[in-house]
C-alpha cells in the first residue's frame, strides 16, 4: 500500500512548510563539507609544498596560514548554521506530524480505538514519530552529506593528481562492497536476536507482572529453567550478530590502510623518479594521504544510515498508517438538536462488531420523557454494546435510533451528546487537580459550583479530606479508589446535567459506605430526568419504571418489577439466583 | 557498574585482558605508519646520495612494510572483534540469568519498592546497555588512550614545541566538550520531562476516548496537546544549537591548531630545526588525535548510559528477600487448619496497619465468608496466608504449624488462591488449567472447568481446551479469566482453597451455580467479597472494616449483632429477603 514514492511524497509534504530553510540547510552543508575537505588542500598544496630549504622565508607561509585560518573559521560557522537547521527542521516536523496524530485520535470512531492495542498507537505517536524524522532527516542529510563529500574529494583529487587520484577511485568500492555483505550476513543474526529478546520481554514480563500467581502456584523453578534456555540461545545468536557486524569495522580499516599504503607507495615512487618540484611533490602526497584516511568514512557512514533509513521507513508506514485511518463523516450537513423532551428509542436495531455475529438483534424499546429504563441481563448480553449505540459511539447495522423522534444519524454528534450525561464503570480522569476534573464540562465554573456539585454527588466529604483538598493533583491510574473516583466522575457531570442520563452500575471493587453515597447520587441525578441504567443493583431495578431484561443480544422480558416476577419467567429466575 | 565487573567478568578476565592487548597492538601499527612514512620522505626521497634504482627498491620495502601493518592490524582487530563478542555477550548473559533468579526469589514485600515494569525493563535493556559497556571497554579502554597519548609521545619524540600544541589542543578540546555536556544534560532532562507529558496526554485521550467525545472536549484536548508539543518543540531546539556547534568546534579547534602547527614549523624550519618529513609526520598524527577523541567521546557518552544502567540493576541486586523459608515438609493432622492469632501487619514501616491485632481460627471443612470495604485489610489476610508478606507482629500458622517454618513447595502445596485479579499465561487454556497440577489429564481438566463453569464458555473457542490464551489474556472477557483462574485452583490437590472476590464479573446465576459447586467440595474454603449475596450461606462471615475484626458469626447473628452488617445488606438490598 505504501510504497517508496508515496512515503517520500508525505514527506516531502510535511517538509513543505519549511523548504526554504530546508534548501539553505544542504547550501551551507555543503560549503561546510567543501570547506573542510578544502584545509587539507591548503596545507598540503599551498603550506607543505612551501617548505623547500633553498626558497623558504616566513613571510611567503604568512598568506595560506591565514588562508587556513580563514576557511576554519568559516568552516565552524557554516557547519554550526548548518547543524542548527536541520536539528531545528526535525523537530518542527516532529512537531506537526505529532498533532496531526493527535488531532487524527480525536477523530477516529471508536470502533478504531477499541479494537487496537492502546499502547501500539501510543508508540505510533510517540516513538514513532520522533524516529521517522531522527532516521529520515539525519539519515538523508547523512548521506547527501557524505555523497557530497566523495564528490568534492574526488574532484579535489583529480585536480591534484589524476593518476594517484584513480588509485584511490578505483580501490574505494571494495570497502563499501565488504560494508554491505557484511550487513547482509549479519541481518540474519540480527532478526533472531531481536525476536529472541521479544520471546524473553514476554516471558519475564509476564512472570514478573503476574509474580503472586507465580508464587502461588509455585511456578519459580519452571521458570527460571525457560529464562535461561532462552538466554543461552541468545548467547550463541548475539554472538554471531555482534562479530559478524563489528567484523566491518576492521574489514574497512583493512581496505582504508590498503588504500593509503598504495597511495604512499605509489607517490613516493612518483616523486623519487623525478628530480625537480620534490616539494611540491611532497605537498601532494599530503593531501592525498589527508584524503585517504578519510575518503571512505563516508562510505561507510552510507551502509550504517541504510540500515537506520530502513527502520526509520518502518516507522513511517506505522505513522502513515494511523493518519490514513478513516476518519467518521463529515457532519456539516447533520442538524442539531433543538427539543428538549428526552426521548430515546430504539426500532429493530440490529448490530454486530465482526460480520456475521451479531450481538444486538431486533432491539427495541423506548424510553419516555423522565422515566426510569433499567437493563438487565448477564454479562455478555448485550448492555455495553447498547451503551456504545446509544451514544452513537458506533453506528447501528440496521434499524434506526431516535432521539426526540429525530434519528440520531440526521443529529451531528456533538450535539446529541450535548443532552446526554454519561457515567460509566470505567471511571475516567486526567492527571490534574480535582477540580479541573469536576468542571471539564464547563471550564467557567467557579469555585462555589463546583463545591455544589460536589456535595450533590457525595464527593464533597472524602475530597476535603485530600491532601489539598479540591486542588489535590489525581491521576487515572493511582491514589483514589475505584469508587471515589467514580464519585468524581459523577461530580463531573452534575455540574452541568443534560435531559437524559446513561449510566453503568459498578458491579465489583466499590466498598460499602461509598457504594450507598453513589446510589444517593444516581438518584439525585435521576429525579427528573430520563435515565437508562445498566443495572446490578436490586433496588435500582426495582425502582425502574421499565426493566428491560436481555439474553444473548436479545430482549427476553420487559415490564416492571412486579409484572415480571409475576410472569416468572427468565427474570424470575435470575432475581431468586441471587 | 565496577561491582558487577567484578562479579561477572571474572570468568572473561583473559578474554578482557587478551582483547584489550590487541587493540594496543593494532595502535601500535597505526601510530608507527607515520614513522615509517617520515623514513620514506626524509631518508630515501629527499635523499640526493641514493640512485633511483636504491630509492624505489628501498620505498618498495617500506611499502611492503605498510601493507604488511595493514593485514596486521587486521587480523589483531578481528581477533580482538570475536573476544569481545564472547566476553561482553557471556557477560550479559551470565548477568540476566543471576538478575532473573534473583527477582525470583525477592518477596513482595522488596517488589512493591521497584514497579514491575521497571524492573522488566532492568532485565531487558539495563543488562544490554552494560554489557555494550564491556565489548566498548575492551574495543577502547587501552586504544584510545594509547593513541591519543601515543600520537602525543610521538610528536613530542618528532618535534617538542609541535608537542606541547598538541597537549594543549588535546585538553582545550576535552575540557570545552565537557563544559558543553553539562550544558546540555539538564536541558535534555528537561525535554524529557515535557516528552512525558506528551505521552501523558495521548494516552489518557485514548483510555479516556468515550468521556472527551461525550462531553464534547474534542477541542480543548487538541489545544492541551498543541500547547505542550509547542513547547517541547522549544526546548528541543534550544538543545539543537548547543548540539549542532560540537562538530564544527572539534573541526575549529584542530585546525587552528594546525595553523599554529605550521606557523611554529615555519619559524624552525628557517633554523634547519625541523624536516619536511617531520611535518608531514605531524600532520599525520593530528588527524589521529582527531579520530581518537571522537572514540573517547563516544566511550564516555556510553560509559555513563552503563554506568546509569549499572546503578539501576544493583539497586536490584541490594532488595534481599525478607523472607527465608523453612524446612517442614509435612502437616499436622489437626483440625485447626487456619490459625490467625493477635496478628498486625503493615506494608512498610511507616504505613498505617493494614490489620490490626487480628484473631480467629478456621476449622477444617469449614467456608468461611470474609466481608468488608476497600481498604478493610481483606486482601492482606489472603498475603499472610500465602505468606507473600510477613506478618509485622502475632503469627499465622496454618495445620499447627507457623507458616514461617514451611518449605515454599510445601505452603504453595496447602493453599490454592484465586486472586482478584485474574492472571492467565501466554499458552493453551489446558496448559493454564495445568499450572494448578502438572500432571493433569483430559478428563480433570474437563471436570476443573466444568466445577468452574468455564466449560459451556471453552468448547465453544475454536480449538476448545487447546485454545491459545494471549498475552494478558486479551483475547477473554473479565468473567471468562475468572472462571480459568477458579479452575486452575479447583485442580490443584490443596486442602485449602481461597477465592478472592474473584467472582465480581460474573452474573449472579453463573456465581450462584459455581457456589453450588464449590459447596461440595471437601475443602476448607475462604470465600471474599464485596457482596453480602456471596457469603450469606457461609458457615461462618468474618467482617472487617479498617483492618479490624469487627464480628464473626453466621449471617442471621451478624444481622442481629452489627450495625454495620445490616448497613451493608441493607445498601445491597439484602437484610429484608432474608430475615
Amino acid at each position: 500500500m505504501y510504497n517508496l514514492k508515496s512515503m517520500i511524497k508525505r514527506i516531502l509534504h510535511y517538509l513543505k512548510p519549511y523548504k526554504v530553510r530546508f534548501v539553505f540547510a544542504l547550501l551551507t552543508s555543503t560549503i561546510y563539507v567543501a570547506l573542510t575537505l578544502y584545509a587539507p588542500y591548503i596545507i598540503g598544496v599551498e603550506i607543505v609544498s612551501l617548505f623547500n630549504e633553498a626558497t623558504f622565508t616566513m613571510s611567503i607561509l604568512v598568506e595560506p596560514i591565514i588562508k587556513l585560518a580563514i576557511v576554519t573559521v568559516l568552516g565552524c560557522i557554516f557547519g554550526a548554521i548548518m547543524g542548527r537547521l536541520l536539528n531545528v527542521i526535525s523537530y518542527l516536523m516532529i512537531k506537526d506530524i505529532r498533532i496531526d496524530a493527535f488531532n487524527k485520535l480525536l477523530k477516529l470512531p471508536v470502533s478504531y480505538i477499541d479494537s487496537h492495542v492502546h499502547g501500539d498507537i501510543l508508540t505510533r505517536v510517540t516513538r514513532d514519530v520522533d524516529q521517522v524524522w531522527d532516521g529520515l532527516l539525519h539519515g538523508f542529510t547523512h548521506i547527501f552529506r557524505g555523497v557530497v563529500a566523495i564528490i568534492i574529494t574526488i574532484i579535489f583529487m583529480f585536480i591534484t593528481k589524476w593518476d594517484i587520484a584513480l588509485i584511490v577511485v578505483i580501490l574505494t568500492p571494495l570497502s563499501v562492497l565488504a560494508a554491505m555483505l557484511i550487513a547482509k550476513f549479519s541481518h540474519k543474526s540480527f532478526v533472531e536476536q531481536a525476536k529472541i529478546t521479544g520471546a524473553m520481554g514476554g516471558l519475564s514480563n509476564e512472570m514478573i507482572t503476574n509474580q503472586k500467581t507465580v508464587i502461588a502456584y509455585g511456578l519459580n523453578d519452571e521458570n527460571d529453567t525457560k529464562y535461561q534456555e532462552l538466554d543461552q540461545k541468545l548467547y550463541k545468536v548475539g554472538v554471531k550478530a555482534q562479530f559478524t557486524a563489528s567484523f566491518a569495522r576492521p574489514t574497512t580499516r583493512l581496505v582504508n590502510a590498503i588504500i593509503y599504503a598504495s597511495v604512499v607507495l605509489y607517490g613516493t615512487i612518483w616523486i623519487a623518479r623525478s628530480t625537480e618540484d620534490i616539494i611540491l611533490k611532497v605537498g601532494v602526497l599530503t593531501v592525498f594521504l589527508a584524503y585517504a584516511s578519510q575518503y571512505t568514512r563516508p562510505f561507510n557512514e552510507i551502509s550504517d544510515v541504510a540500515s537506520e533509513l530502513a527502520s526509520s521507513f518502518a516507522s513511517l508506514k506505522r505513522v502513515l498508517e494511523l493518519l490514513d485511518e478513516k476518519e467518521l463523516n463529515d457532519e456539516s450537513n447533520l442538524e442539531e438538536v433543538t427539543t428538549n423532551i428526552g426521548e430515546y428509542e430504539m426500532k429493530n436495531v440490529h448490530f454486530s462488531y465482526i460480520p456475521n455475529k451479531e450481538v444486538l438483534k431486533n432491539i427495541s424499546f423506548k424510553a419516555e420523557q423522565n422515566k426510569k429504563i433499567a437493563i438487565v441481563g448477564k454479562t455478555g448480553c448485550g448492555k455495553t454494546t447498547l451503551i456504545n449505540l446509544l451514544m452513537h459511539y458506533y453506528d447501528v447495522d440496521s434499524g434506526e435510533i431516535l432521539f426526540d423522534n429525530k434519528n440520531i444519524n440526521q443529529i451531528k454528534r456533538a450535539s446529541l451528546r450535548n443532552h446526554i450525561g454519561m457515567v460509566l464503570q470505567d471511571t475516567w480522569l486526567f492527571k490534574g487537580t480535582v477540580k479541573d476534573n469536576i468542571r471539564y464540562a464547563k471550564p467557567d465554573a467557579g469555585d462555589d459550583e463546583i463545591i455544589e456539585a460536589a456535595t450533590l454527588a457525595k464527593a464533597h466529604d472524602f475530597i476535603m479530606k485530600l491532601k489539598d483538598g479540591y486542588n489535590t493533583v489525581i491521576d487515572d491510574d493511582d491514589g483514589l479508589s475505584t469508587g471515589e473516583k467514580q464519585l468524581i466522575c459523577i461530580a463531573r457531570l452534575m455540574i452541568n446535567l443534560p435531559k437524559v442520563l446513561i449510566l453503568d452500575e459498578a458491579t465489583s471493587n466499590i466498598d460499602t459506605r461509598t457504594e450507598v453515597n453513589i446510589q444517593k447520587a444516581f438518584n439525585i441525578m435521576m429525579d427528573g430526568r430520563t435515565s437508562i441504567v445498566i443495572a446490578h443493583r436490586l433496588s435500582t431495578i426495582r425502582h425502574a419504571d421499565l426493566i428491560i431484561v436481555m439474553k444473548d443480544g436479545e430482549i427476553i422480558e420487559t415490564g416492571n418489577h412486579e409484572e415480571l416476577i409475576k410472569k416468572g419467567g427468565y427474570y424470575n429466575e435470575l432475581y431468586n439466583s441471587l | 557498574m565496577i561491582q558487577l565487573f567484578r562479579r561477572f567478568l571474572g570468568k572473561y578476565k583473559f578474554h578482557v585482558i587478551f582483547g584489550s592487548l590487541l587493540k594496543v597492538l593494532e595502535a601500535f601499527f597505526e601510530l608507527v605508519v607515520p614513522l615509517v612514512l617520515k623514513y620514506m620522505i626524509d631518508e630515501v626521497v629527499k635523499n640526493n646520495t641514493l640512485t633511483e634504482q636504491v630509492k624505489v627498491e628501498r620505498l618498495w620495502i617500506c611499502g611492503g612494510i605498510l601493507f604488511a601493518f595493514a593485514i596486521l592490524g587486521f587480523i589483531s582487530t578481528t581477533c580482538a572483534q570475536y573476544i569481545a563478542s564472547r566476553a561482553s555477550q557471556g557477560f550479559g548473559t551470565d548477568l540476566r540469568n543471576d538478575l532473573y533468579k534473583h527477582i525470583n526469589t525477592l518477596s513482595f514485600k522488596e517488589l512493591d519498592k521497584i514497579s514491575s515494569a521497571s524492573l522488566i525493563n532492568r532485565l531487558q535493556s539495563d543488562t544490554v546497555n552494560v554489557q555494550s559497556c564491556v565489548a566498548m571497554i575492551i574495543r577502547l579502554v587501552l586504544r584510545a588512550p594509547m593513541i591519543v597519548i601515543g600520537s602525543m609521545i610521538m610528536s613530542f619524540i618528532v618535534n617538542w614545541k609541535a608537542g606541547l600544541i598538541f597537549l594543549g589542543t588535546t585538553i582545550l578540546l576535552f575540557v570545552l566538550i565537557f563544559f558543553l555536556m553539562f550544558y546540555i544534560i539538564p536541558i535534555s532532562k528537561k525535554s524529557q520531562a515535557k516528552l512525558d507529558v506528551v505521552t501523558k496526554i495521548s494516552k489518557e485521550n485514548l483510555s479516556g476516548n468515550r468521556v472527551v467525545r461525550a462531553f464534547n472536549k474534542q477541542k480543548y484536548e487538541y489545544t492541551r496537546f498543541v500547547d505542550n508539543q509547542v513547547s517541547l518543540c522549544k526546548i528541543q531546539s534550544k538543545l539543537a544549537t548547543i548540539e549542532a556547534f560540537l562538530n564544527p568546534m572539534v573541526f575549529f579547534i584542530i585546525n587552528l591548531a594546525s595553523v599554529i602547527v605550521l606557523y611554529v614549523s615555519g619559524l624552525q624550519f628557517v633554523n634547519n630545526e625541523i624536516s619536511l618529513g617531520d611535518i608531514q609526520a605531524l600532520i599525520n598524527y593530528f588527524t589521529q588525535i582527531q579520530l581518537a577523541v571522537v572514540a573517547v567521546l563516544t566511550f564516555v557518552v556510553l560509559l555513563t548510559k552503563g554506568a546509569a544502567s549499572g546503578q539501576r540493576i544493583n539497586e536490584v541486586y541490594a532488595l534481599t528477600s525478607s523472607i527465608k523459608y523453612g524446612e517442614i515438609n509435612s502437616i499436622n493432622d489437626t483440625d485447626e487448619v487456619i490459625n490467625f492469632n493477635h496478628v498486625t501487619f503493615k506494608y512498610n514501616e511507616n504505613a498505617n496497619a493494614a490489620l490490626k491485632d487480628i484473631t480467629f481460627n478456621i476449622k477444617k471443612g469449614e467456608h468461611i465468608g470474609i466481608i468488608g470495604g476497600t481498604g478493610s485489610g481483606k486482601t492482606s489476610l489472603i498475603n499472610l496466608i500465602n505468606r507473600f508478606y510477613d506478618v509485622s507482629d502475632g503469627e499465622v500458622t496454618l495445620y499447627g504449624h507457623n507458616v514461617k517454618h514451611y518449605s515454599k513447595q510445601t505452603l504453595s502445596n496447602l493453599v490454592a488462591t484465586v486472586m482478584q485479579k485474574a492472571v492467565l499465561f501466554n499458552t493453551s487454556i489446558k496448559e493454564n488449567i495445568r499450572k494448578g497440577k502438572r500432571d493433569a489429564n483430559d478428563e480433570e481438566i474437563v471436570n476443573a472447568l466444568k466445577s468452574a463453569q468455564a466449560f459451556d464458555f471453552v468448547s465453544k473457542l475454536d480449538n476448545g481446551v487447546e485454545h491459545l490464551v494471549q498475552e494478558n489474556a486479551k483475547n477473554l472477557s473479565g468473567g471468562q479469566k475468572q472462571r480459568l483462574s477458579i479452575a486452575r485452583a479447583l485442580i490443584k490437590d490443596s486442602p485449602i482453597l481461597i477465592l478472592d472476590d474473584s467472582s465480581s464479573a460474573l452474573d449472579y446465576m453463573t456465581e450462584a451455580k459455581l457456589k453450588k459447586e464449590i459447596k461440595k467440595l471437601n475443602k476448607t474454603v475462604i470465600t471474599i467479597s464485596q457482596r453480602a449475596s456471596s457469603v450469606v450461606d457461609m458457615d461462618r462471615i468474618i467482617l472487617l472494616d479498617k483492618g479490624e475484626l469487627i464480628a464473626t458469626g453466621t449471617h442471621d447473628e451478624l444481622l442481629s449483632s452489627s450495625k454495620l452488617y445490616r448497613e451493608i445488606c441493607a445498601s445491597q438490598d439484602l437484610g429484608e429477603r432474608h430475615v
